[in-house]
């Protein structure tokens, strides 16, 4: 008899297996042809299920003891004398042509390669003018920093969604497009760039490599004298495995944040910056509590900028406290509302479409909101709210809330396609087959090679079959 | 002393694994639930996806829809079944002409990605679909230790108690990975956004012998009743509309 409880999910477990199906794919075969595509199951998402004839498994057993002390002792009082220096200079502070060490140097060249990755894969947002801009405000929080070191700070905006930023330890910034649609101006922009411009010039890389690399050795010598006194095989055998790994791993620091003291290292050298730059510090305070603030009514929990760094509240707390403490008159500094608004005007769009793709609507529509507000003559800008009110689901007043923007975009743009398009959808399911009709028709006269034209042509040469709504 | 040191070794393990121990459990919901819930009254049902080489998938894939559909309904959904949904995408498609290219056979992805909004769409307009769900028979590897394999959530027991238990007073333990097939579900909305994703592990695909694992024929799969609706069970559960009471088993 099957003991159903043994059934029962495990959900540490789930977390653990990955989710092959994360593409979303309707039937999918390399052979095109209907009949294998549903022969083979029709994956309905990019993944495509392993062949159920398999070897059967790995087995491994062990058992007995293998003594193996001298080796271990042996390990552990040769990783005594591995430890390394995380005392270094900042970069720029001996005015001199900057060398990195060797290990660093090793982190560069990762982040080279990082870089080239990012950009191989399309997630660099092209916008040659807003990255000029950020590079601007960047340049001015160094005030020359960096001038006779041979080294630089370049800032790019990466499409994601979600509140990130980032530093690779060779001086390539990262800004989230969903970071940048979120802060309200220059100066709020001017405290993040300062503190990920600070984990670059103070060489938090490598010196969080060093720190971890001096951790795990410090725990692998315990293990292997205590594995090597008990004769233990297993206990202590993971030494080799965590030194090699000890590279790997400051892709994932520079990425999800530093440790506690650096992230704080950083925070307090980016207010001074933008101190120094003449911004007004207090919008430090005001971009985290306005995120936060953001986060809480969302409901949302985001994984990085925020997650793993020391926490939100004690961040503001001390930021508070730093400004308290300083004598100096810190009243009238520069915010830069207004050239930061339109800097980042054309990016909201992009990352409220990315909001979209992820189900984050209200955090489009806001966006969107937003960007109308600096641009009310977009037709793009309007497009996106129709497709803010359609994709919310909420009925009838969203629905002629979509038409309206649609409308307006193509007031605003009689040549654009897509809106003519979305109108003729939400009338084919409304039952209105005469608007729908001719806005399907002009959406192929403005797009005559649209890649879904033949599936338009087939909605044009019969009406939909319109499901009765459903029983309360 | 070894006993005491090994004592030590195990306590400190013991003290960094509980100081680890936050993971926070699985959830299965993309967005938040009461928005899912508001949004989400009839589902479609895409056919369900089966590995490559299974010999009988007609069979596996009917046994299974029928096993979601009736979860799904007894969850308060209605559903469309993927009897009415492929014809929609099948006719799609061959408006489309194909999605892969004739002459590299590779998928085209924009007209894929097209074809596959509008399909959503379609099943909104012809059925009132709000949501379509997308199911694949996949195979992992489930960990094996102390005579039990673990994978998707779930547990098989592959030797007996006693057999373990006479392994480990002989000193000798076994552990390793086992193939098992895992139910994956995905449920997105109209405009393409998944909403839920989650698993359930159906069975394992070996059985012990001496000295490792052999393949079970296929004859044997897929066929143990409990076992196929603990894995559906697994998978959609967490689905259950709050104003409706939980489905039985």
């Amino acid at each position: 008899m099957l003991d159903l409880r043994t059934l029962q999910p495990r959900p540490d477990e789930k977390k653990l297996q990955s989710h092959p199906a994360d593409g979303r794919a309707l039937p999918r075969s390399r052979s095109g042809s209907k009949a294998r595509s549903r022969a083979a199951g029709s994956a309905l998402r990019r993944a495509v299920p392993a062949g159920i004839v398999d070897e059967g498994g790995r087995l491994y057993r062990s058992g007995g003891f293998v003594r193996r002390r001298a080796v271990f002792v042996l390990l552990g009082l040769a990783a005594l004398i591995a430890c390394a220096s995380t005392d270094l200079p900042p970069i720029g502070q001996t005015g001199r042509d900057f060398r990195p060490e060797t290990d660093e140097q090793k982190l560069w060249l990762q982040a080279e390669a990082i870089e080239r990755a990012l950009e191989n894969e399309g997630v660099i947002y092209d916008d040659p003018a807003l990255e000029g801009y950020l590079n601007r405000v960047s340049e001015r929080l160094l005030a020359g920093q960096l001038a006779e070191t041979g080294t630089k700070v370049r800032v790019r905006v990466v499409k994601n969604p979600f509140l990130n930023a980032f530093a690779l330890p060779n001086g390539a910034l990262f800004l989230h497009s969903g970071m940048l649609s979120r802060m309200g101006n220059e100066a709020q922009l001017a405290a993040v760039l300062g503190h990920e411009i600070a984990h670059f010039t103070h060489r938090h890389a490598v010196r969080e490599m060093r720190l971890t690399k001096n951790r795990i050795v410090a725990a692998s010598v315990t293990a292997a004298l205590l594995a090597g006194l008990a004769g233990d095989p297993q206990a202590g055998a993971s030494f080799a495995e965590l030194s090699q790994s000890v590279l790997a791993l400051w892709t994932a620091l520079t990425v999800t944040g530093y440790s506690r003291e650096l992230e704080a290292e950083a925070d307090q050298l980016g207010l001074e910056a933008m101190i120094a730059a003449g911004y007004d510090p207090n919008e430090a305070t005001e971009v985290f509590q306005q995120l936060k603030q953001e986060l809480d009514e969302m409901g949302v929990e985001e994984p990085y900028y925020f997650g793993s760094h020391p926490r939100l509240d004690e961040r503001i707390e001390k930021h508070r406290r730093l400004l308290a403490e300083r004598k100096a008159p810190l009243a009238d500094r520069y915010r830069g509302a207004e050239a930061y608004g339109d800097s980042i005007s054309a990016v909201l769009l992009e990352n409220a479409a990315l909001d979209l793709s992820i189900g984050r609507i209200e955090t489009a529509r806001a966006s969107v909101i937003r960007h109308l507000a600096g641009n009310p003559e977009s037709a793009r800008g309007h497009f996106m709210l129709g497709e803010c009110h359609r994709r919310s689901g909420r009925g009838e007043p969203e629905t002629a809330a979509a038409v309206t923007a649609y409308r307006e975009a193509i007031r605003l743009d009689p040549e654009y396609a897509e809106p003519h398009r979305a109108l003729g959808m939400i009338y084919r399911g409304g039952d209105r087959a005469d608007e729908a009709r001719a806005e399907f028709a002009r959406y192929l006269e403005l797009a005559p090679n649209a890649v879904d034209r033949p599936i338009i042509e087939g909605y044009l040469a019969r009406p939909a079959h319109v499901a009765a709504p459903p029983p309360p | 002393m070894h006993r005491r040191i090994s004592v030590t070794v195990s306590l400190l393990s013991t003290s960094v694994a509980l100081g680890c121990a936050t993971t926070p459990p699985y959830e299965p919901y993309q967005v938040p639930r009461e928005q899912f819930h508001a949004k989400v009254r009839t589902i479609g049902v895409a056919e369900l996806a089966v590995p490559s080489d299974l010999e009988n998938p007609d069979a596996v894939k009917q046994r299974f829809e029928a096993m979601i559909i009736q979860r799904l309904e007894s969850q308060g959904f209605r559903t469309v079944p993927s009897e009415k949904v492929m014809p929609v995408w099948d006719e799609m498609e061959a408006q489309m002409g194909g999605m892969f290219n004739p002459m590299t056979g590779e998928l085209d992805q924009k007209k894929f990605d097209t074809a596959r909004l509008h399909l959503l769409q379609e099943i909104a307009t012809q059925f009132g679909a709000d949501a379509l769900l997308h199911t694949t028979i996949g195979v992992v590897d489930a960990k094996f230790e102390s005579g039990t394999a673990h994978w998707c959530g779930s547990s098989q027991r592959m030797q007996s108690v006693g057999s373990t238990l006479l392994d480990g007073l002989g000193g000798m333990t076994s552990a390793g990975t086992i193939k098992a097939t895992c139910l994956f579900v995905v449920i997105e909305d109209m405009s393409g956004v998944d909403l839920y994703k989650d698993m359930g592990g159906i069975e394992v695909l070996g059985r012990l012998v001496i000295g490792g694992f052999e393949p079970r024929p296929q004859t044997e799969l897929f066929i143990d009743v409990e076992r196929n609706h603990a894995a559906v069970a697994s998978a959609l559960d967490a689905l259950a509309r709050p104003d409706v009471a939980a489905a039985p088993r």
